[in-house]
């Protein structure tokens, strides 16, 4: 008689929906703090609220594993908050640049924009005439000359 | 009766041993080699040529070319240039690269390093892979992006930082303001740089962590370290030396950086410190901004320029050379 051995995949450091919910408390406290510290203090503005944020979660986060794990876990606590501003911080920029081009771009995006170039067509014509073929093509003439002349020299092995 | 042949004795002459390699092999020795020496060729006919177009003007101004910051052109009545009175200082544009590249490295690494450590040690795979896709994303977008976006979008709010800077640490002295002049100073310039090299850093250092021994980990998460105690004891000191590296890269994409601090910085030539007064100095923008409409001295001139901001990259990237081999040797 064979014994069924269901084996179920287990995955011991997944999060428990207990420590799921004070994550988000965490979160949650942190905001409504920097909310009300914003409001009573006379810092105002963008840069208040994401600073009062961070250090407020960061607190939080450390005061609370420092209460059920110890001081090491604290310290790994404020590591990981560190961390994860760092890379929101350096997230930011490319969002914005990419919202900003979109928004101050989008007047001008028509599909003549793809077809046409700017030969029939003056600076004071209405954006939805002429294109930008002529710019595209010199693009893509320019590093084409380019690919041909270094593709050649990068085959250098590092030995060497 | 069966004979029994002896078998013939057949001795294999020997085989001819040889280090000498092949035709076929050093016909590709020799192409390869003429490439890898081709860029070290290239590199040195741009010296030679910036050299031999500048030294008219670095003759003539001797030191006072580095140490001086007056870059005058003088005209006289009928409007033609006078070549005995023109003066060509490059002082306060160098002091300008270099505070620029030195504030855009100074944000730039703590943010790289602390998101090279979210992305290797902390982020789930799947914000790990958005994350690592984003950020090359953004070390392809072109200079001149950033130096729209930096004016248009980043100014303002860089604009009012500085004037915080400026009101809680004005007491130091590379803070310190006379005239209250916020706009398109190194400051933004600066940070502008910042932004743009933060992937460089990024990707380099999360490449270094990457690669930390994976032994040592385990190793010290079985000794019982939080992930934190095995990142300060595991992998910051095997990637140090990377991320250094990584940092100096950065910093030479600053100071080489034109069109983007064009947008942004205002040139003025006079050395200064104060990173918050509007009014620094760039090397390469200012070649941008004078090459337009100069008359054939000033364009020797800026030949020279090229020349010393050459050299200075290649100083700086010597000294990058040294701190990396230095503190190399990669961990405990």
């Amino acid at each position: 008689m064979s014994i069924a051995l269901e084996v179920k995949p287990q995955k011991p450091w997944k999060k428990s929906p207990q420590e799921r919910s004070t994550a988000g408390g965490l979160v949650i406290l942190s905001v409504i703090v920097s909310y009300i510290f914003v409001g009573v203090t006379p810092m105002k503005g963008a840069l208040a609220y994401v600073g009062i944020f961070f250090l407020v979660y960061t607190a939080a986060d450390f005061a609370y594993n420092f209460w059920k794990l110890g001081i090491q876990a604290g310290k790994d606590a404020i590591a990981r908050s560190f961390a994860t501003f760092g890379l929101c911080i350096a997230i930011l920029p490319i969002i914005s640049i990419l919202i900003t081009v979109f928004n101050r771009g989008k007047a001008g995006l028509h599909f003549g924009m793809l077809i046409h170039d700017m030969s029939k067509n003056s600076v004071n014509d209405p954006i939805a005439q002429g294109g930008l073929l002529h710019a595209l093509i010199g693009t893509f003439i320019v590093v084409a000359i380019a690919l041909i002349i270094s593709l050649p020299l990068e085959f250098v092995p590092p030995c060497i | 009766m069966s004979q029994t042949i002896a078998p013939e004795k057949i001795i294999p002459a020997p085989r001819e041993l040889s280090t000498k390699p092949r035709f076929s092999d050093r016909v590709f020795r020799g192409i390869v080699t003429s490439g890898g020496l081709s860029s070290l060729l290239i590199l040195g006919l741009i010296f030679v040529f910036l050299a031999y177009q500048g030294y008219a003007v670095l003759r003539a101004e001797g030191f006072k070319f580095i140490t001086g910051s007056a870059w005058e052109v003088v005209t006289d009545t009928s409007g033609n240039i006078d070549d005995s009175q023109t003066r060509f200082g490059l002082a306060a544009m160098l002091v300008g690269t270099v505070v620029c590249a030195f504030i855009a490295v100074l944000i730039a690494l703590p943010l790289s390093v602390a998101s090279a450590i979210f992305l290797t040690f902390y982020a789930p795979p799947f914000i790990k892979k958005v994350m690592v896709a984003v950020i090359d994303l953004m070390a392809a977008f072109p200079s001149i992006l950033f130096g729209l976006w930096g004016f248009f979008v980043l100014m303002p709010s860089v604009e009012y930082w500085a004037k915080l800077l400026h009101k809680y640490f004005g007491f130091l002295p590379f803070f310190k303001m006379e005239v209250p002049v916020f706009t398109r100073s190194p400051f933004v310039a600066g940070v502008v740089l910042a932004v743009m090299i933060i992937p460089i850093i990024t990707s380099i250092a999360r490449e270094i962590f990457s690669q930390t021994p994976l032994d040592r980990v385990q190793a010290a998460y079985a000794l019982g370290a939080t992930k934190w105690a095995m990142i300060r004891a595991v992998a910051i000191p095997y990637g140090r030396s990377g991320v250094v590296g990584g940092a100096m890269l950065g910093l030479g994409r600053a100071m080489g950086e034109t069109v983007a601090v064009y947008t942004v910085l205002n040139i003025v030539y006079q050395v200064n410190w104060h990173v918050l007064v509007g009014a620094g100095g760039n090397v390469a923008s200012m070649i941008l901004l004078r090459i337009g409409d100069a008359g054939p001295r000033e364009v020797k001139a800026l030949m020279a320029a090229g020349l010393v901001l050459f050299l200075l990259t290649l100083l700086v990237n010597s000294i990058a050379d040294f701190i990396v081999k230095r503190t190399g040797g990669g961990g405990r």
